[in-house]
């Protein structure tokens, strides 16, 4: 099947950016509640798992695609996951192909119970401020002077009328993308796309994770292993690594926790977020 | 008192000063660095607080925790290092006697293009091998098979662990010929022909016999300079299975060698102290097998 996923077109280990997503979209956790596991043991994450490795190995998707642009502009690869740049190069450089193709929302992953999951990674930069500065007031004068539509709108208009539109920038202020220069049904399929944006927590010893989950696909891809085996075998690194951590940073001690630990997940973030007057010091 | 030192200064002192310079380098650039792995390597060190001494811990983990170094990392390292070293070294021999065989200017030709690849290892890598083995239907190698009908979907050389080992070692051999190749081949053309007369005379019977007996004794302290460099590089080598599979660490550590599991410490958890311990196993290592090196090749002279 000539597919573009993006777990075909990274090389090496493959991260969250494109791993992730699967386990999202099958409902299952990466962690588990208190953040002192791996949620890689339920059985929605071993379906997700499953359901990785099964596009490779039963409906054969290219395991490797250097580049999805030079590929889908040959035909080769007429439909495929793909990212901004991939949108950027398409628009600018490949105008042979101009108004023949268009973008859509993420593929659903379709669950039992009839819901349609879209969750695909976005990581890109953030802004922080760090408590004990001495400049609180201007520091978070200058965020919200930056973050604000108007300034973001301005900057990404002027990077466009500057340098042109190979530099188009997409500002992370869902109003000032609302205003950016692209075509309307492209902007509306973004801005839908975008209520499906998670990115993975990052715990203590979770890169041990990130590493591992490449590796279950790769040995059950490669090596034709069950998926299940694979991910014991894999669960006990991920736990043993969690602790280890867990320990440095002083949550464990001798294996017993003393400390709570917080996993920000989707929903606390909304919580803080509609709190967030209230909070305000 | 003051005679005894201005005599000294007098007798010895130029010596100190021509030693001075390299003393100085030596000490900035090597023994001070080696000190302080040592010395952090019984420390715990996350690169943003200070070190916690914790003794013998680093080591005690290496032993007996780390299931990776044990089950991977060190099983990969000798392969390499086993057939790489040996290897190299050999066809670095080899391709050195026969370019002593050709006149001067094919002769300089061929040396500098042996050579070149040791030192445009980084570009080649991704100029020619990472297309060359892409797991593409487009890389050179599937296309060229998948031409020729004898498989029916491309082959992913650099991600699948069965032959990411294989293509590093091909790699390296091939950038092998490096200064150790260069010394042998000084070597060579120093030999006097005279030796080779006189055997003829005395009943040599063979070109074989010429090598074994004339070529490698006379050059023997070349020959130790080269197995050495050839010890200490492939040890160190560690970028090659990184850049051609695209990421520390290995798809499933299949390329890991040690020089990748000190980055992944040191580099990518931030546990200095912990690579620190490595990189002082890495250094007996290569220690000892300069040694080995050193009783087979050290002329009696």
């Amino acid at each position: 099947m000539n597919y573009n996923s993006p777990l075909s077109s990274g090389s090496g280990q493959r991260g969250y950016l494109f791993t992730a997503p699967y386990i999202f979209n099958f409902g299952a956790q990466l962690f588990s509640d208190n953040g002192f596991a791996t949620g890689l043991e339920s059985d929605r994450a071993v379906e997700a798992v499953r359901f990785m490795a099964d596009s490779f190995t039963i409906y054969g998707m290219p395991l490797t695609t250097v580049s999805f642009y030079e590929g889908f502009r040959y035909g080769r690869l007429p439909v495929g996951i793909s990212n901004a740049e991939t949108y950027m190069r398409l628009t600018t450089a490949a105008p042979e192909i101009g108004g023949l193709w268009g973008m859509d929302l993420y593929p659903a992953t379709v669950l039992e119970d009839g819901t349609q999951n879209r969750y695909a990674t976005g990581s890109a930069q953030t802004s922080i401020m760090f408590a004990d500065t001495d400049k609180a007031p201007e520091g978070w004068e200058f965020l919200k002077w930056w973050m604000s539509t108007e300034t973001q709108t301005d900057f990404q208009e002027r990077i466009v009328l500057n340098y042109g539109r190979e530099y188009l920038w997409f500002s992370a202020n869902v109003e000032a993308f609302s205003q950016l220069d692209i075509p309307q049904e492209h902007r509306d399929v973004i801005l839908q796309q975008w209520q499906w944006l998670q990115e993975p927590v990052r715990l203590p010893g979770s890169y041990m994770q990130e590493r591992e989950l490449y590796n279950i696909w790769s040995r059950i891809v490669f090596d034709g292993v069950n998926p299940r085996v694979a991910i014991d075998r894999s669960v006990t690194i991920i736990n043993r690594e969690i602790t280890r951590k867990m320990e440095e940073f002083g949550y464990l001690r001798d294996g017993v926790q003393v400390r709570e630990f917080r996993v920000p997940t989707i929903d606390l973030v909304l919580n803080w977020m509609e709190s967030a007057d209230e909070n305000l010091p | 008192m003051k005679t005894s030192l201005s005599k000294w200064v007098h007798e010895e002192g130029s010596a100190y000063a021509f030693l001075l310079p390299y003393a100085l380098l030596f000490i900035v650039f090597i023994v001070i660095p080696v000190i302080a792995a040592a010395g952090l390597s019984f420390t715990f060190f996350d690169a943003v607080q200070a070190p916690r001494f914790v003794g013998l811990d680093n080591y005690i983990a290496l032993l007996t925790q780390d299931d990776t170094f044990m089950r991977y990392v060190l099983p990969n390292t000798l392969q390499f290092a086993i057939i790489v070293g040996p290897g190299g070294y050999a066809l670095a021999f080899l391709l050195a006697w026969m370019l002593a065989q050709l006149p001067k200017i094919p002769r300089t030709i061929f040396a500098l293009i042996l050579y070149s690849p040791s030192m445009t290892a980084g570009v080649a890598m991704t100029v020619v091998w990472r297309a060359l083995f892409s797991g593409d239907q487009t890389g050179y190698l599937n296309s060229f098979l998948l031409g020729l009908g004898l498989m029916r979907e491309p082959v992913q050389w650099l991600q699948s662990p069965q032959y990411l080992m294989s293509i590093m070692i091909i790699v390296t051999m091939w950038s092998s010929m490096g200064i150790g190749f260069l010394a042998m081949l000084a070597g060579i053309l120093e030999i006097s022909p005279e030796l080779y007369e006189a055997a003829a005379i005395d009943g040599m019977s063979s070109r074989w016999q010429e090598i074994f007996l004339i070529t490698i004794p006379s050059i023997k302290p070349q020959m130790l300079f080269g197995a050495v460099m050839a010890i200490v590089g492939t040890f160190q080598a560690g970028a090659i299975g990184v850049t051609l599979s695209g990421s520390n660490p290995t798809p499933q550590y299949a390329g890991q060698l040690i020089v990748n599991h000190i980055e992944d410490y040191g580099f990518l958890r931030y546990e200095m102290g912990y690579a620190a311990a490595i990189s002082v196993v890495l250094l007996l290592m290569v220690l000892f097998f300069s040694r080995v090196a050193n009783r087979l090749f050290a002329s009696e002279a």
